[in-house]
């Protein structure tokens, strides 16, 4: 009988989604570290309009999670990201992304989904390994 | 060191399985892995009524971590796929709450698709994470 160390991350700016919808922003078991798919709103939950800064502020919650769970984005082995508008927001989405992952990225896989919460155009969900 | 691997067949998945050649999990080492569940019950049917739905798609999660010998706390990773997410979304939520009942809850990812097999309203795809 093996007890996994279980670890459930909720970082303070994301506080108001575990409480509103009973979800864990990250579950870190043993050395992975899973977490839900992250959208571009601010902590009131309020989506945020600007294309940029809303994908943006996906990648920087994705962010939180990781920091709060004592990783950062070298750690990522798996990006997913789901578009409303893939032609349209692809490039936006690409010049993002590179800034969070410069080199050594994870693999990544991408498509349309037909609609998001809210409005909203662009989740990235994201899974890491703590490696040292 | 090899890792220990289980195909996990619930009986009351096990018609889904033979006819579509696929596992509704496996279980890796304490990891367990499931296949995206739906609304129908072991003969296949449809569970027309959208709250029955979604509860027949928990259950049907609820036989595979109980046939590995787990439950609904083992989970580490809840994905659902909407077909209409701004108005299935509100009826969902309760019933989640009954199955995911606290403190602690998985991570959670959701989106609209554009269709599902069977005119179904919902998938829902969970990893698991099991002690011992």
């Amino acid at each position: 009988m093996s007890t996994i160390r279980r670890e459930f991350i909720v970082p303070d700016d994301l506080k108001a989604v575990h409480d509103r919808f009973h979800y864990s922003p990250g579950v870190l078991v043993g050395d992975t570290l899973y977490i839900a798919g992250q959208l571009g709103r601010d902590q009131d939950l309020n989506p945020i309009r600007d294309r940029a800064a809303q994908f943006s502020a996906a990648f920087e919650n994705v962010g939180k999670v990781l920091h709060a769970a004592g990783a950062d984005f070298r750690h990522v082995v798996e990006l997913e990201t789901y578009f409303t508008h893939f032609q349209e927001d692809f490039p936006i989405v690409l010049a993002i992304k590179n800034r969070y992952f410069p080199t050594d990225g994870p693999h990544w896989t991408g498509w349309e989904a037909r609609k998001l919460v809210m409005g909203l155009r662009l989740e990235v969900k994201c899974t890491a390994v703590l490696t040292d | 060191m090899p890792v220990p691997k289980q195909i996990i067949i619930p009986d009351q998945l096990r018609l889904p399985a033979e006819r579509f050649n696929y596992s509704p999990g496996i279980k890796v080492g304490n990891t367990l892995y499931m296949a995206g569940q739906v609304g129908r019950d072991a003969e296949m049917h449809v569970v027309e009524e959208t709250e029955a739905q979604f509860v027949q798609a928990l259950e049907n999660v609820g036989s595979i971590l109980k046939e590995a010998g787990g439950d609904f706390s083992d989970v580490v990773e809840l994905e659902t796929w909407f077909v209409d997410i701004e108005r299935d979304f509100p009826i969902f939520l309760p019933i989640k709450d009954r199955y995911f009942t606290g403190p602690h809850y998985p991570t959670w990812t959701a989106f609209e698709v554009g269709d599902l097999v069977m005119g179904l309203k919902i998938e829902i795809k969970c990893i698991a994470v099991l002690d011992g």
